[in-house]
């Protein structure tokens, strides 16, 4: 018979993740199975509910797969937010592969009665400011900036930033009124919502260095689903899921970071590349954030410290 | 279940839920002065009151919530009423017992899903972003106000059913209401 | 059974549960679930339904709507709908038809602050009927001015539905609230023009009162300081670029109570009143946004938006004829469907293909906002387009003695000003989009 897997994520059609990430992946599936199983996607939450609730409807079998972040629903997913960690994770790349082969150490716990079929984080994040250039620790101090992640808005603060959380669609709106002077963003992002028309300053930093913030993105399959599946259908989300997809993922995104670039440069943006020596200080004040995240692995009875050694080799190792 | 009985049953809920509409206008309110002191904060200190998104949310979910069962009760709730007009009273009191029963059906499910849903992201550990607040909470202060209006519902049809409740003049009533 | 099907028949299930006094809100909800639940199994129902209250209730976007309600309804128990229509009668009362003109030209001050239609005509309805009454206005005339007048609550921002158009559509609602103002401007005037040209035909439905001399006029004007100020200090924050449109309401709110207080008007039991009038509202528009809701998921589930979109899109006939058709379409449906549960139902299917047109070469974004002040105008139409007025029902609650088929007759030479201007819109985008042009360089 023929299998129809309701996929639910929360982009526009259009968006980047949706066309070069999940489309080919279920054109994939659909011809290794001689369209026996096939994706119905329902782009920008047609079938309700907020983003942070797509990973209780694939938990609970409202859909069949969601494309999502785990840090929308913050405090759930402790563990594989070390990839959110800031300084961390240096390419989409390594991050994504990384990502995935910590989950087969440590995350399944957190993600029990969910089926991760990919992790991937996105391409480096940086400092985008409306009418202040950022190039300097000091030059943040009071700056109201947008924090797209739980850890970049314990990271803002610890810079001596004014965090400000609020939804993607409603930041540019915010920055063209000075409700908040700037934000944290992957290029990736950036033309999307048309926000390289509403600040002036990029500050990137130093590429050799690792980046400023990531965020970790899941395709997750309810389990019920998968195990209902007749074996050979099996085989094939086996195949193309895991370390092979989440690579790929990673370099989409490393690969999307020009395109979404360009539109700043043509509108002659100003750049600033902020140097190691600067980013040293910048780690230093940091490193509240890391402790926090290390004693709260102690205090729910694992090795904080050695996992955060373990995501480091394993980031390391990736990134040859 | 007799006419009196009724009465007596609704009275207290029509209480409560006076006392819900105006806590919900009040929670309203004071979303407004949260967001005017956070733009004073902005302007005069440049810092805005940490998590006043979160806040707006939060209070804006509740005092909306809380406001239903007020609307249930004045028949606020807009009904196409052209195409029964010829009816007999009798006749379209039914209809609006059958109305009744469906809005009961509806918050009930609500009401109750929305407790299921606090008890799974409490289980989760769910917190906020900037607050870190815990976010069952979020869905939990929604159910009172929706398991209310169901209850005035039910009780709103049975009552029509029977003849012993008038159904509250439909739509003008919101103007009315504004007017007063 | 086929989901397209299906779909058809949640959709005649709604319909038929709407015709038969079902409150609308339940009417979309209840055949929704159950097609929802046809499609899936009753676990998926259950599930998604955890999270339904919390995804709609809890949308920052949406709080500008039970603050611009609030700040109605400040305005309205602190007296400020008093103070502008004896402004306006002061200078216009005494030219024939003088009142009726007034109480648009105060609809329209009114609708400045307000969001809602229906609290606008029910507001100016308040103070201007019995003047009219008093004045010997003939009912029909009356009634249908302030039916109509009331419409301009939304058609001049803020405005809810606008708002709704905005969420769906991911549209900044600051520039749609600057794209509506020219137009709504419009469709005052036309209004004005048309009681005018009525009372010019039958002068015995209106007669002119006094004139009053010009000391009292400027006194009379001097009243409707606190609502120039506030309408002031809410837009000027909006376009000057202080604050965000939630800001704003929240500003408007706080403004008007202020202003009720200082006036001496607003006490405590108006505060209250206030409040049970704003729970009512917003009560209304939340729970049609809930029921809406879940017909939507199910829609969605039959793909049949989708396919409409794509049928839409293969459609080899020239856009323009396409978007008068959609207006039309949304005329007929808005003389039986109220102006929300038609815009939830409608826009998330028809804005896709919409878009997906070559509009007057307009930008994506330009598009959007200028087909969102067209569906706007005609949103109005609805709201007293018979048999199912909305503006009609209010108006006539409160002027108990005039039947409601004299207001719908009084009405129909109002609707032929609004079929103009939205002809008019259709082919001048610029009357749309000059301000947006200006205000957002
Ligand atoms: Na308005
Ligand atoms: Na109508």
């Amino acid at each position: 018979q023929e299998i129809t897997l309701k996929v639910h994520h929360f982009w526009p059609p259009a968006a980047m993740p949706p066309t070069k990430i999940l489309g080919p992946w279920c054109d994939k599936i659909a011809a290794e199975s001689n369209n026996r199983m096939k994706c119905q996607v329902f782009p920008a939450m047609q079938l309700g509910g907020t983003p942070a609730q797509l990973i209780d409807q694939v938990k609970d079998g409202v859909v069949d797969i969601a494309f999502t972040l785990p840090g929308y629903t913050a405090g759930r997913f402790p563990v594989m937010e070390v990839f959110e960690l800031p300084f961390i994770s240096s390419s989409a790349s390594a991050g994504s592969k990384a990502a995935w082969d910590f989950y087969g150490k440590y995350g399944q716990k957190e993600f029990a009665g969910i089926k991760p079929l990919m992790f991937a984080t996105h391409d480096d994040g940086y400092v985008h400011t409306r009418e202040k250039q950022v190039k300097t620790m000091a030059d943040l101090k009071g700056l109201k900036m947008r924090a797209p992640t739980r850890m970049t808005n314990k990271l803002l603060a610890s810079l001596g930033a004014t965090p400000v959380a609020m939804p993607l669609p409603a930041v540019p709106e915010a920055v063209s009124k000075g409700v908040i002077d700037g934000f944290l963003l992957p290029w990736e992002v950036i033309p999307s919502v048309k926000l390289h028309e509403m600040v002036k300053y990029h500050s990137e930093t130093d590429p050799t260095r690792p980046a400023l913030y990531t965020a970790l993105f899941i395709l997750a399959m309810n389990p019920a689903k998968y195990d209902s599946l007749p074996a050979d259908l099996k085989a094939i989300i086996d195949r193309n899921s895991g370390a092979g997809l989440s690579a790929m993922a990673g370099k989409i995104w490393d690969e999307s970071q020009a395109a979404g670039r360009k539109p700043a440069t043509d509108r002659g943006n100003t750049f600033y590349t902020i140097p190691g020596a600067e980013l040293d200080n910048w780690v230093k004040a940091s490193a509240p954030v890391y402790d926090e995240w290390v004693a709260n692995q102690d205090k729910a009875g694992n090795n904080g410290k050695q996992m955060l050694q373990d995501a480091r080799d394993l980031l390391a190792k990736n990134r040859q | 279940m007799s006419t009196v009985r009724l009465g007596r049953v609704l009275r207290p809920l029509r209480t409560l839920a006076h006392a819900f509409a105006l806590l919900g206008g009040l929670a309203a309110f004071l979303v407004a002065m949260l967001t005017v002191a956070s733009i004073a904060g902005r302007v005069l200190a440049g810092t805005p009151i940490s998590g006043d998104v979160e806040l707006t949310q939060f209070g804006v979910a509740l005092a909306i919530s809380l406001c239903l069962p007020w609307a249930q009760l004045h028949g606020a709730n807009i009904i196409v009423d052209f195409f029964t007009q010829k009816l007999r009273a009798p006749a379209r009191r039914r209809l609006d017992a059958v109305g009744a029963l469906l809005m009961a059906v509806f918050c009930g499910l609500l009401a109750w899903r929305t407790a299921a849903g606090a008890f799974s992201v409490a289980a989760a550990g769910e917190t906020t972003m900037i607050l870190g607040a815990p976010m069952w909470i979020s869905y939990a202060v929604l159910a009172p106000g929706l398991a209310l209006i169901a209850l005035i519902a039910l009780v709103q049809a049975i009552g029509l059913w029977q003849g012993t409740l008038e159904q509250p003049a439909h739509a003008a009533e919101v103007g009315m209401q504004v007017a007063k | 059974m086929t989901p397209s099907t299906l779909g058809l028949l949640m959709f005649g299930a709604m319909l038929l549960l709407m015709a038969l006094r079902v409150p609308i809100a339940a009417a979309m909800f209840i055949p929704g679930a159950v097609g929802y639940w046809a499609m899936t199994n009753d676990m998926a129902l259950l599930n998604t339904l955890k999270g339904s209250a919390v995804a709609r209730l809890s949308v920052y976007d949406l709080s500008v709507i039970p603050l611009f309600l609030l700040m109605g309804q400040f305005a309205t128990q602190g007296g400020l709908s008093k103070a502008l229509f004896k402004a306006a009668a002061a200078f216009v009362g005494h030219v024939r038809g003088g009142l009726g003109m007034a109480a648009v030209l105060a609809a329209a001050a009114f609708g400045a602050v307000c969001g809602s239609s229906v609290a606008t005509s029910a507001t100016i309805a308040q103070v201007a009927y019995p003047e009219m009454k008093a004045h010997g206005y003939h009912g029909r005339l009356s009634t249908a001015v302030l039916a109509t007048g009331g419409t301009l609550g939304i058609l001049i921002p803020p405005s809810v539905p606008l708002v709704v158009y905005a969420i769906l559509t991911e549209q900044n609602i600051a520039k749609l609230f600057a794209a509506a103002l020219i137009p709504g401007l419009l469709a005052m005037a036309g209004y004005i023009a048309v009681i005018a040209i009525v009372c010019r035909f039958n002068p015995e439905l209106a007669t002119p009162a006094e004139p009053l001399p010009w000391n009292e006029r400027w006194r009379a004007l001097f009243g409707v300081w606190p609502i120039a100020t506030i309408f002031v200090l809410v837009f000027g924050g909006i376009y000057g670029g202080f604050f965000t449109p939630t800001e704003g309401a929240a500003v408007g709110a706080l403004g008007t109570f202020v202003a009720g207080i200082a006036q001496r008007e607003l006490g405590l039991e108006g505060i209250k009143r206030s409040f049970l009038g704003a729970a009512e509202t917003s009560a209304m528009v939340f729970m049609i946004f809930l029921g809406a809701d879940m017909m939507n998921a199910a829609l969605a589930l039959t793909q049949m938006p989708a396919q409409l979109a794509q049928w839409v899109g293969a459609l080899h006939v020239a856009p323009l004829v396409i978007v008068a058709a959609v207006l039309l379409f949304y005329v007929v449906l808005g003389c039986v469907m109220d102006e929300l549960s038609m815009l939830l139902l409608t826009i998330p299917v028809l804005f896709r293909a919409i878009m997906g047109l070559d509009l007057w070469g307009l930008s994506a974004e330009h598009k959007a906002i200028w087909f969102g002040i067209l569906v706007l105008m005609t949103v109005g139409i609805g709201l007293v387009a018979p048999p199912v007025g909305l503006n009609v029902y209010v108006v006539n609650s409160i002027a108990r003695e005039v039947p409601m088929s004299e207001t719908y007759k009084g009405v129909l030479p109002f609707l032929v000003s609004d079929v103009l201007r939205v002809t008019v819109l259709l082919f001048v985008p610029g009357l749309s989009l000059g301000l947006v042009w200006l205000l957002f360089r």
